[in-house]
């Protein structure tokens, strides 16, 4: 038996919860894996000791979430950075658009949607000055990502891992699941989501509306483009963006809608809205997307 | 001598590798709507193709890809690892 642990730390608890969407394969799971330490699921405060397999989601926000990462990688022989926000800081770290004291301030002392109160000083962990993925704090042995991960991906990832095998799974952007034409159309206007209505058969870009399938690792069945809402690149950037130096998620996006609309990158670029959401949202938090040259990141985030 | 294999169910019909490629390897398939190799003894691997290709529809097949880029060995060591 293999013992199993999953860890949240500063998460939506989106993937725990992704883990029970096995639904019946979940027992195949138990076969094979001792459940020792799931909080989100059990009743277990304290990390055990002898874990073989641990899987972490979330990003390190706080003092708490950096001590419980550091404790579990100790106490483990495989760490998995699970889900966009552990590999590469997802919409957690969207919370380095701003500074840590208005993000307290937001959630305490000025928030519009309850009773503002004054800011805890004991109990609440201190924040860090700017949230990292779990994936830049700690040394990792596999990164699977996804927002959450898809439970048919969880299954092909899990199961062989399990059984002391290495999973191979494709590892294609979103656009080779998608059945959407691209087809190259004049246009020269960059349209928010919230505007008109897109056809269904043709590709969103060839619309122009942002998606960004084409720098988006796949793997999600590109559930979003099928069900009408263009990717937000929730998987994490493509193998092809992480490879190249020289491409980002920002320059490979005006790139392609310049080249299927013909319009200059300048005008692509002008009318761009909102980057640090649209564009960055999911890796804003990812060192090696910071520290690609021509990353906007650094001028994006408050430290 | 390179070998191109196209995955066709990932393939969105864009044509841009047609476009793209400096020596005409590829021809849009009308019928399909899909890209297809016609001369693949003049691909020079220069890999323009797979650069622009939204899908990663293509795969090359015996080339030396470390001749044309600059690696990273932090990204190098991540990408290994992921799953
Ligand atoms: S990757 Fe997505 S599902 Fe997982 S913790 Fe982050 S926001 Fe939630
Ligand atoms: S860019 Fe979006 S809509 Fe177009 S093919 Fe890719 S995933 Fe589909
Ligand atoms: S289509 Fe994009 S945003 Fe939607 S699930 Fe897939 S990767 Fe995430
Ligand atoms: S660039 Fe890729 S998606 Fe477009 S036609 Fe060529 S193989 Fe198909």
């Amino acid at each position: 038996m293999v013992n199993l642990a999953l860890e949240l730390l500063a998460s939506c608890a989106g993937c725990e919860v992704s883990i029970l969407d096995l639904h019946e394969d979940l027992i195949g799971v138990l076969e094979k894996a001792n459940l020792v330490y799931a909080p989100i699921l059990m009743d277990v405060k304290e990390i055990p000791d002898n874990i073989d397999i641990a899987i972490v989601s979330g990003s390190v926000r706080n003092e708490e979430n950096k001590e419980r990462l550091k404790e579990i990688r100790e106490k483990s022989k495989t760490v998995i950075a699970y889900g966009t926000c552990a590999c590469y800081g997802g919409i957690t770290c969207m919370a380095d658009l701003y500074s840590p004291e208005d993000v307290s301030a937001r959630s305490f002392s000025d928030n519009p949607s309850t009773e503002s109160s004054e800011q805890p000083s004991e109990v609440v962990p201190k924040l860090l000055p700017i949230v990292h993925p779990a994936g830049d704090m700690a040394e990792i042995d596999f990164y699977l990502p996804g927002c959450p991960p898809k439970e048919n991906l969880i299954k092909d990832v899990l199961v062989p891992l399990l059984n002391g095998e290495l999973p191979n799974v494709p590892q294609k952007s979103v656009c080779a699941d998608c059945s959407r034409t691209m087809e190259h159309i004049e246009f020269d206007k960059v349209h928010r989501r919230v505007e008109g209505e897109p056809k269904p058969d043709i590709c969103f870009l060839s619309q122009g509306y942002v998606c960004m399938g084409s720098v988006t690792l796949g793997r999600c069945g590109a559930l979003c483009s099928a069900a009408g809402v263009p990717c937000h690149g929730c998987g994490g950037p493509s193998m092809d963006i992480l490879r190249e130096p020289s491409h980002d998620v920002y320059n490979c996006i005006i790139n392609r809608i310049s080249h299927i609309s013909k319009m200059p990158h300048k005008d692509v670029e002008k009318q761009l809205y909102d980057i640090g959401h649209i564009v960055y949202g999911f890796v804003i938090g990812s060192t090696i997307m910071e520290d690609k040259k021509v990353s906007l990141i650094p001028e994006l985030i408050k430290k | 001598m390179v070998k191109i294999e196209i995955d066709e169910d990932a393939c969105v019909g864009c044509g841009s590798c047609v476009d793209d490629c400096p020596n005409n390897v590829y021809e849009m398939d009308e019928e399909k709507n899909k890209t297809k190799v016609v001369n693949e003894d003049d691909c020079m691997a220069c890999l323009s193709c797979h650069e622009i290709c939204p899908a990663e529809a293509m795969e090359h097949k015996d080339i030396h890809v470390a001749k044309r880029l600059y690696i990273d060995r932090k990204v190098s060591g991540i990408l290994k690892k992921i799953i």
